[in-house]
């Protein structure tokens, strides 16, 4: 065999390496984009079904505690501004603000025992812890993702993979509320 | 169906737990997330009806909590956890069979009591349950039951020996659905 078709198949074989890095590199990284987007997609699909079953909970204690304006208000306000929220994250501001509103509407309802013991709260409570369990479970996979995602264009090669790709920022994780616990100020 | 009786879920929460465990285990088929976790921690007293995506519109969040405040909680406060758990994945596959259009050919009256815990047919219960299960697991593919005494954590060779022959255990997938309860 000539030595120049051996230097000719050599040049080939590291051209194809370096094309095949590239190619995986370029791909790994939209696929990490694309596995974050989807998460985000799944706690969007949670927060939206949460937000449509508010109005019912407000209806309902609404019917017991009708002087408790604040809260009701802030919830209206809290939808609104969600509806009207563009970036992922508006979203989750406005989905942090609802947390904390659901857990002070749902504190106002303690006081009420007639109200705690009707049926349509009842029922309305299982539907909603059964949501902000599933915001949660779909948040840590979002988390997840993000991580995986932010880790990988901090390295070298990821880096530069994501550049080439236009994914220069980093996403951003969707800490859970810790304010949530705050008491109501009870008046009388 | 998967039911797994553990001690203690500690340090996670009996929800984080399930969901961990339904990933980890991946019951029910891969896509169509078929697939139900009923999870008891004894020590906690805890219960957690654990419902895979797919299930989500035939177990709601609702019916699960129902199930397990009518049928679970009362048998498990007096000890009678084999009649708890009978009548819980009775109702469970009454409602899958349901939506599935299918006829469950097992005595469904069982769970027909409500709170009544029925400690003395537990055989008969037991029996009544392998049944169900042999049927529904052939026609799912996705039920699969097992009673075991979890030590508290799943990484055990678990998933491997029964994985397996009965397709159990597809990679099916659960976002936190269904209803916890404690007694």
């Amino acid at each position: 065999m000539k030595p120049v078709l051996i230097v000719l198949g050599a040049i080939l074989l590291v051209a194809l390496l370096i094309g095949g890095w590239l190619i995986g590199g370029l791909n790994h990284v939209v696929r990490l984009d694309e596995t974050v987007n989807s998460a985000w997609a799944q706690v969007e699909n949670q927060l939206q079904r949460r937000n449509d079953l508010v109005p019912n909970l407000v209806n309902t204690v609404k019917g017991y505690a009708a002087h408790e304006k604040g809260i009701f208000t802030r919830v209206t306000e809290l939808r609104s501004q969600w509806a009207k929220a563009g970036t992922t994250e508006e979203k989750i501001e406005a989905a942090k603000g609802m947390t904390s509103a659901i857990s002070r509407l749902l504190l106002v309802a303690e006081n009420y025992p007639q109200l705690k013991a009707s049926q349509n709260f009842l029922a309305l409570q299982s539907q909603l812890e059964g949501t902000e369990n599933r915001i949660a479970v779909e948040r840590m996979r979002y988390n997840n993702s993000v991580r995986a995602f932010n880790a990988y264009r901090r390295t070298i090669f990821g880096a530069f993979f994501a550049s080439l790709r236009g994914l220069t920022q980093p996403r951003e994780y969707f800490e859970a509320v810790e304010a949530a616990k705050e008491v109501p100020v009870v008046k009388f | 169906m998967a039911v797994v009786t553990v001690k203690t879920t500690s340090p996670l929460t009996i929800e984080q737990y399930a969901v961990e465990l339904f990933q980890k285990w991946g019951i029910g088929k891969k896509g169509a997330d078929n697939g139900i976790l009923v999870l008891v921690a004894v020590a906690d007293r805890k219960v957690r009806i654990e419902v895979g995506y797919g299930l989500e519109g035939a177990v709601t969040d609702l019916e699960s909590k129902m199930i397990i405040e009518d049928y679970m909680i009362p048998a498990f406060k007096k000890g009678a956890y084999d009649a708890g758990v009978s009548a819980c994945v009775v109702s469970l596959a009454k409602l899958i069979s349901a939506e599935y259009g299918v006829k469950l050919a097992v005595d469904t009256k069982l769970a027909g009591a409500p709170g009544r815990a029925r400690r003395a047919s537990a055989g008969g219960g037991l029996l009544t349950l392998l049944l169900f299960i042999l049927i529904f697991g052939f026609r799912f593919g996705t039920i699969f039951f097992l009673m075991g005494s979890g030590r508290g954590y799943w990484s055990g060779g678990g998933r491997g020996s029964f994985g397996g022959g009965f397709g159990g255990f597809g990679g099916g997938l659960s976002g936190g659905g269904g209803a916890s309860g404690s007694w």
